[in-house]
């Protein structure tokens, strides 16, 4: 059994720092790893960046993230990311990373994400250019996702992205803004990559517990959501 | 701003919670009931709370605002949930 703790949109800024470290002190007795679903700055920018390193820094298990939107609006992602992994913080950008727990494996494969909507219900990669680069966005995240899910050698994997797979855990959310808090693109790649959990977040108001249209669990872990410093998950089975 | 907001200039308050450097913030509420502004929605810390409630001041015209914001104090969790 693997203990995952998970949460997303904690929202740090430049005059956070200590605020929420102390719920976090000691959690390497109740969880292996944790993963954060995005949103971990404010505006993006590397003095946020080095406030969230520090805040996360030395907690004794793994710390496995994507960034969100949020953590773009500086235009310095990548120096979100340097600040980040200068203080062993793993950054997923379509990428994965295998953790290993008493002789388990637990494989993570994260991306950010994008919005475009869901079955029925989502924009079409079709007419300006504005429109394509939109949907574009969502079609590249949705491909680097499952690029990371596939070849991932592990006894357990858990697709971890800020934008939500499913409209299960935008209850909440007005539906008129679904197509900006997720895309089904992810979801057939979560079907298709053997995955046993996928977290996301950026749904402050929609709902913890959702699942894709083949079964797989998702958790909207957005910190206004679970209402806590990090929601716990045991996963028990094997990769399917 | 002069008289009471409007659905646009509700639609301005919320836009400019979002993209105001001061807020930031995108999952917050704001309606008008009986004359009142209601802001609604979870922050992190009561400096964000009261920023929020000055911008939302500034496009109330004549409304009283009532912040009604809740600051979140995120605790560990007590349990876990157990998945195949």
């Amino acid at each position: 059994m693997i203990r995952v703790a998970a949460v997303g949109d904690i929202h740090l800024g430049a005059g956070d720092r200590g605020a929420c470290r102390p719920a976090y002190e000691g959690m390497e007795g109740q969880a292996d790893v944790l993963l954060l679903a995005g949103d971990l700055t404010r505006h993006g920018t590397a003095v946020e960046a080095r406030v969230v390193a520090e805040e996360f820094a030395g907690l004794g298990v793994p710390v496995i993230a994507v960034l969100g939107n949020h953590d773009h609006h500086a235009g310095e992602p990548h120096q979100v990311t340097h600040v980040l992994e200068d203080t062993g913080i793993t950054v997923l950008d379509g990428s994965s990373t295998v953790v290993d727990v008493a002789g388990e494996r637990l494989g993570v494969a994260g991306a950010k994400g994008f919005g475009g909507g869901f079955v029925g219900r989502s924009a079409a990669n079709f007419g300006e250019p504005e429109m394509k680069s939109f949907v574009g966005a969502a079609l590249r995240e949705a491909q680097a996702l499952g690029a990371a899910l596939e070849g991932l050698e592990a006894d357990h994997v858990v697709a971890l992205t800020h934008y939500s797979p499913t409209v299960d855990t935008l209850l909440g959310e007005p539906p008129e803004i679904h197509a900006f808090l997720g895309s089904y693109l992810l979801a057939e790649q979560i079907d298709a990559g053997g995955v046993a959990l996928a977290v996301h977040g950026h749904a402050h108001h929609g709902t913890e517990r959702g699942r894709t249209e083949g079964g797989v669990p998702v958790r909207n872990v957005a910190r206004p959501v679970i209402d806590k410093a990090y929601a716990l998950y045991h996963l028990g089975g094997a990769r399917p | 701003m002069d008289g009471d907001p409007d659905e646009y200039g509700l639609a301005a308050l919320h836009a400019a919670l979002a993209e105001d450097e001061q807020t930031a913030e995108l999952g917050l509420d704001v309606q008008v009931r009986g004359g009142t502004l209601y802001l609604t929605g979870a922050v992190a810390s009561e400096e964000r709370k009261l920023a929020a409630g000055r911008l939302a001041q500034r496009h109330a015209g004549g409304l009283t605002v009532q912040n009604d914001l809740q600051v979140e104090h995120p605790r560990p969790p007590d349990d876990a949930e157990e998945l195949p």
